[in-house]
């Protein structure tokens, strides 16, 4: 019959193109059901559109320093961004992707349908009322921003991230509620874009799952690049132009013309057809094992809807585990080692154990450090405000996290990813040569310090 | 020049020797007569001091591990003296010295087995049980690539092993620094990475398996012990535990038990010592007052071997010493000829031997019947048990202040003597109970009545 599959993919976000690329190469039947754009958040709203709005930042950067290596009669003070050719740019990024995307799919030989799929029983969906018999599921529905609920006035201009995204202009002021990748991204780029911006956080400090050391480099940084940070401080009430927030038991306001809130996302998928089928959810996520199956062995969740850990790389490598398994190849995903990129100019990139995390677990823990002002590449980039720190379990070599504030870190990481997956250790990433000059060498570099001490620092 | 330092052959029947330690560590500067390495015989640790001066240059034997006798251990030399011509073929051959007598300076004669592999001729060496061990387990490999670490840079078995393990198996640098740390073996982890290759997470898995059996034993055995450290049951403390089991289990132990008035000894002891200017210890009396009551008793000097009974001439009698390893039994020979001053004086010597732990085969093996004197510790009565395959063993203990009834001028009185418990044990095969009390009366008679010993 025409309608039976071996994997039938709802959501074609990250998580569910990949999984169903994958499920072709290894010879599946595979359908996969999107309802609205294939490239999901990351593609259309979410890691693209936001890098292309940060590139043009770093192209306004790069001509405010281009007097000093020579270049004459720019005319700084008169550049500015023109939002609607920037979005123009980004659309087109985004649509070359998502058809790039579509492309690749079809030539995979899988089945694209756009369509609400529904949930009938374990293998069985309901799409556009056709229905359509899968041996195994696999849900990657993603999820949207969540909101605040708290008290807000219908005429305060509240934006989440996707709102932003297509923002045809930069407002005077930002209130951005949430101190976490999205809303230190976007506060970023808009305080670069001229607005003024005031970040308010929950938590005692932004970017709360970053290194202590490296999580101090940015704030600072940020600081300094002007943008105020307000950080154990709860939103109480959003009025038309004020946020109402408590900080140390004491009321406190701040006025802003437009607001974000970036507080987190929440899981899509349709509560009663999950209830249905008795999908064991956790704190509103589906619930998954190392091999992305849900409670019921043939039905899978990869990507934002198991809320593991809510990036476009961890969906991706989250569908190819979940198909593999589906295949009888039992590999795990393993959460220790997914990098963590943050687009600021300097860039954040990490990945593994915080300096603290790894003291908690390992007796005997090496700390390696090295600045980017070390570094010779660096100094031509003129950004030498940078550190690279690794972390090493003493014992056994073991590199337990790498983590990077520095210019182009985010490009770098995947060789401390490569390392702790291939479980190298200091001594042999010194013996690779890495080329000079690159910033690349501050990996080599850090790693030496671990060792016996770094070649170009003292 | 540099020197081949071998395994010693300590007596006609020492045929391999266990290497138990080493003392010194390559590069390390050695004087002449200080101690190089630690071997077990079948009896005993012995320390084997170095026969020259120097630096050690490369040591070949590995702790642990059991050698032929004369096989080189170790070669010891000037620093920076180039020491490859102490192996070139047949240039600079040794003679043994003479191979019966113990001699810690005997040479190789022993040469690796050369063998030529493929299109290169050049030799590569290999010892015999490397060969043994590659033909075995029938393994296809090149031997140009081991690093062999043996002598001359020969491979050794060990090599062989070490290379197959490294090589044959995919595990990631992580993964083997884990393994060393815990002591898991390579191979017999599974792994479960890409091609097999055994990752961190698979060695951690065999060592969560080891502890969940290590608590579960204890549990298993009393929940209630915490272990202070274990270890393992080896060496000369196994020889001894082993040959005492051995003997409980098999010779009927019966015992006698006398108390011995040791007045007169020591009178006696005394009169000599302030006579001759010679210490002699209770001990030295004791021995000659056995000495003398096996001559009188020859059964008692006998031993039982595959069934047959031998009896002897000769008195060779063997004191028990506590030593720091455990306890050693150096034998005084043909005792029946000597006087009490040449027995006191080869007894100190052999006991100052014993307690450095430089006994040599011979000064431990060879007794017809032994002394256990736990007199200088205070206690009261022990027995001990036999040394096969003698027929008895005397146990001395202290001698101590007690009330006796003695008779003097037909009156029964009670007075205080200085009274020493001595327990005899036989093995009931062969010694009956009427023999075992006359030999040990004869031992009361004598050190009560001292100067019947120097008749």
């Amino acid at each position: 019959m025409n309608n039976e599959y071996d994997i039938a993919v709802i959501g074609g976000g990250v998580g569910g193109y990949v999984s169903a690329i994958r499920a072709s190469q290894l010879n599946k039947k595979v359908i996969l059901i999107e309802k609205n754009k294939i490239g999901g958040t990351c593609l259309n709203v979410g890691c693209i559109p936001t890098k292309a709005f940060l590139k043009s930042i770093n192209i306004l950067e790069e001509i405010k320093h281009a007097s000093s290596y020579g270049l004459t009669n720019i005319n700084e003070e008169n550049i500015k961004i023109d939002m609607e050719k920037l979005l123009n740019k980004k659309n087109s990024i985004v649509d070359q992707l998502v058809s790039g995307i579509e492309g690749v799919l079809v030539g995979n030989g899988v089945e694209l349908v756009q369509g609400d799929a529904e949930l009938i029983d374990k293998t069985s969906i309901s799409v556009n009322g056709n229905r359509i018999k899968a041996k195994n599921i696999i849900i990657a529905t993603g999820s949207n921003p969540k909101e605040l609920p708290i008290d807000i006035d219908p005429k305060a201009k509240v934006l989440d991230s996707t709102d932003i995204l297509n923002l045809d202009y930069i407002p005077k002021s930002c209130v951005i509620i949430g101190g976490g990748v999205i809303g230190v991204e976007l506060g970023y780029f808009l305080k670069k874009a001229g607005s003024d911006v005031t970040i308010i956080e929950f938590m005692n400090s932004i970017l709360p799952m970053i290194d202590e050391e490296i999580q101090q480099l940015a704030t600072e940084y940020l600081i300094s690049e002007g943008i105020k940070i307000e950080t154990s401080s709860e939103a109480m009430e959003i009025k038309r132009s004020t946020l109402i927030y408590k900080k140390n038991n004491a009321k406190k306001e701040v006025s802003f013309e437009e607001i974000l809130i970036a507080v987190g996302r929440n899981a899509v998928y349709e509560e009663s057809e999950i209830k249905n089928l008795g999908i064991k959810t956790k704190n509103n996520f589906i619930e998954t094992n190392s091999y992305l199956q849900t409670n019921i062995p043939n039905i899978y969740a990869v990507g934002d809807v198991n809320g593991k850990s809510m990036l476009a790389h961890t969906a991706s490598m989250e569908g190819v585990i979940a198909v593999e398994h589906i295949c009888g190849l039992n590999n795990k995903m393993d959460y220790g080692k997914i990098p963590n990129a943050i687009y600021t100019n300097n860039e954040i990139a990490t990945v593994g154990m915080t300096e603290k995390e790894a003291k908690n677990k390992y007796e005997n823990v090496k700390v390696g450090r090295f600045p980017f002002m070390a570094n010779g590449k660096s100094k031509i980039e003129g950004c030498e405000n940078g550190l690279i720190k690794a972390i090493s379990d003493h014992n056994t070599g073991e590199i337990l996290g790498v983590h990077v504030f520095g210019i182009h870190s985010t490009n770098m990481i995947a060789e401390a990813v490569v390392a702790m997956n291939l479980e190298a250790t200091p001594e042999e990433i010194v013996k690779c040569v890495h080329p000079h000059p690159t910033l690349s060498e501050v990996f080599q570099e850090v790693f030496h310090d671990l060792e016996d001490g770094s070649i170009h620092y003292l | 020049m540099a020197e081949v330092i071998i395994m010693p052959k300590l007596g006609f029947n020492m045929k391999t020797g266990k290497l138990i330690k080493w003392y010194k560590k390559e590069g390390e500067e050695i004087k002449k007569g200080e101690n190089f390495f630690q071997i077990t015989t079948d009896k005993t640790n012995i320390d084997i001091e170095s026969t020259r001066g120097g630096v050690v240059r490369k040591i070949m034997g590995e702790e642990g591990e059991e050698y032929k006798v004369l096989e080189p251990m170790a070669i010891i030399g000037e620093e920076g003296e180039d020491i490859s011509d102490l192996s070139e073929d047949g240039k600079k051959e040794q003679k043994i010295q003479k191979e019966s007598v113990v001699d810690k300076k005997v040479k190789p004669t022993e040469k690796p087995i050369k063998i030529n592999s493929g299109k290169n001729k050049k030799n590569i060496k290999i010892s015999p049980r490397a060969k043994k061990y590659i033909d075995e387990n029938s393994i296809d490999v090149n031997l140009r690539k081991i690093n062999g670490k043996g002598f001359d840079n020969g491979i050794k078995e060990s090599d062989v092993i070490k290379y197959i393990e490294e090589n044959n198996s995919l595990i990631s640098p992580v993964a083997r620094n884990l393994a060393e740390n815990y002591n898991v073996k390579i191979d017999e982890i599974e792994g479960t990475g890409a091609r097999g290759k055994v990752l961190k997470e698979d060695v951690e898995r065999v060592i969560d398996e080891r502890k969940y059996k290590e608590n579960n034993a204890i549990f298993e055995a009393d929940s209630s012990k915490k272990v202070r450290k274990s270890y393992k049951y080896e060496g000369v403390r196994k020889i001894i535990g082993e040959r005492l089991a051995k003997s409980k289990a098999e010779a009927p132990h019966i015992y006698f038990k006398n108390e011995v008035n040791m007045e007169e000894v020591i009178k006696f002891k005394k009169q000599l010592e302030n006579k001759n200017k010679i210490k002699i210890s209770i001990t030295d009396f004791i021995s000659l007052a056995v000495v003398k009551s096996l001559k009188k008793y020859p059964e008692m000097n006998s031993s039982l071997i595959d069934e047959e009974i031998t009896e002897y001439d000769s008195v060779n009698i063997g004191i028990a010493v506590a030593a720091e390893e455990g306890l050693i039994v150096p034998v005084i020979k043909n005792a029946q000829n000597k006087t009490l001053g040449i027995l006191s004086n080869e007894t100190k010597g052999l006991v100052n031997k014993a307690r450095k732990g430089k006994l040599m085969p011979e000064d431990y093996s060879g007794g017809t019947f032994t002394i256990s004197n736990l007199g200088m510790f205070g206690i009261d009565e022990f027995t001990a048990v036999i040394n096969p395959p003698e027929v008895g063993i005397l146990a001395v203990s202290s001698t101590k202040d007690k009330a006796v009834v003695v008779e003097k001028n037909d009156e029964k009185i009670i007075e205080i003597k200085p009274i020493a418990n001595f327990v005899l044990t036989v093995d009931h095969r062969i010694i009956d109970g009427l023999l075992a009390s006359k030999f040990i009366k004869s031992i009361k008679e004598l050190l009560e009545n001292p100067l019947e010993l120097l008749i």
